[in-house]
């Protein structure tokens, strides 16, 4: 089981900043109830690939589950300026990703990033599209980007997480069909973007 | 909905303006002698579900049919437009018509029957077009210019910007109707809605 989490998650984006961090919120209230699982934040400036790939994932001596709460595209991670990443497919930690989980609701990082983890081992639950948040409708994308999350703690598998995430977004979508459809089309989008790599079958939390 | 008939030739007693009023109630019939005067009244009624039939020729103060398409496609993709003109293709140049998306071509010479039918069919294809039926949910909108939604490449868009990227049929505005196809499958599959 991993016992070690890193959330990643930048909050100065004057567009999604909030979002993000309102996300990397709730998955701290996830983690807390359970309470074997130490947790770090890497956030705001320090979401760079230097202090990442040189300072902060050497610390972790252990197989981590990494939560990262961000910009992305099929490659990596970034922040507000989409130029640079602050993680991508070169990361490398053998003994963090080892074994671990990436889970993220970054955009389309499930196309390269995802399965690029499987060279070192890795598994990944995110998405492999782009995803569009509608705000008066906050929560509930932050609860369905997070429902995964939410199941992988109750000790689902990977691969049942992943059916539990898109019961959750049918749900939502159920509710919201009737009188805004577009909010429940790209809920829709989001739900069919659920893509999940490595070792589907087991329970990592 | 409104027909937008643009003709020089035509007045409100012409038996095509009369039809399309009995049709569809005289007030929701708009004739336009200057196609320019034509145009204005579009650009100002594009929230409106607008059908246009337009003729071709007008006299050289005038734009003609081609500009006139021309024009109304900068703002809108997604007007049906039905040419309606006595010329035929040996003697103008109809490829800008297609280029434009010009739903029918209609030659004035034919019964009125005929340019009725293909208002009926353009009626029917705006009922069933997904992205009308988006733009008329964001025209519902209380404030269309507060921010409402953010992309995945962190651009914000309000109600008027998505209605501009449906009608602009940008690469936003065809994946929300995308979205919207989806969700239907999806309910239909789920036993969440019927045929």
């Amino acid at each position: 089981m991993i016992q070690n989490a890193i959330l990643f998650f930048y909050k100065n984006d004057d567009k999604l900043g909030n979002y993000f961090l309102n996300c990397a919120s709730h998955a701290k209230y996830l983690l807390n109830m359970k309470d074997t699982i130490k947790q770090t934040y890497v956030k705001n400036e320090n979401c760079n690939f230097p202090y990442i790939d040189q300072v902060e994932l050497p610390k972790h001596n252990e197989k981590s589950l990494l939560l990262i709460y961000s910009h992305g595209d099929a490659n990596g991670f970034y922040k507000d300026d989409c130029t640079t990443p602050f993680i991508d497919k070169t990361i490398n930690c053998e003994t963090c990703l080892n074994g671990g989980l990436v889970y993220t609701n970054a955009c389309s990082t499930g196309i390269e990033f995802g399965k690029s983890l499987l060279s070192q081992n890795a598994s990944y639950f995110g998405y492999e599209q782009d995803i569009d948040v509608w705000l008066d409708y906050e929560k509930i994308f932050i609860e369905c980007d997070n429902w995964g999350l939410y199941r992988l703690l109750q000790g689902d598998t990977l691969e049942k997480a992943k059916e539990e995430a898109k019961e959750k977004f049918n749900q939502k979508i159920d509710e919201l069909y009737a009188k805004n459809l577009l909010v429940a089309g790209a809920l829709e989008n989001a739900k069919e973007s659920i893509v999940i790599y490595g070792e589907v079958s087991n329970s990592f939390l | 909905m409104e027909i937008i008939v643009i003709d020089d030739n035509l007045d409100e007693d012409a038996p095509i303006i009369v039809e399309l009023g009995i049709l569809y109630d005289d007030q929701n019939i708009k004739l336009f002698s200057r196609s320019n005067d034509g145009l204005d009244y579009i650009k100002k009624n594009l929230y409106k579900k607008l059908i246009v039939i337009l003729d071709i020729n007008f006299p050289a103060d005038e734009k003609n049919g081609h500009e006139v398409l021309e024009e109304i496609r900068k703002y809108d993709k997604l007007i049906p437009v039905i040419i309606w003109s006595a010329m035929d293709g040996s003697t103008d140049n109809f490829t800008d018509f297609i280029n434009n998306h010009a739903l029918f071509y209609v030659n004035q010479t034919e019964e009125y029957a005929v340019i009725i039918d293909k208002v009926k069919e353009a009626e029917h294809r705006l009922n069933l077009d997904v992205a009308t039926a988006i733009e008329n949910w964001l025209y519902k909108q209380d404030n269309k210019d507060k921010t409402i939604m953010i992309s995945g490449d962190n651009e914000s868009y309000s109600a008027n910007d998505l209605i501009n990227e449906i009608r602009m049929q940008t690469e936003k505005g065809r994946k929300l109707e995308e979205n919207i196809l989806k969700l239907t499958i999806s309910l239909l599959f789920r036993g969440k809605e019927k045929i």
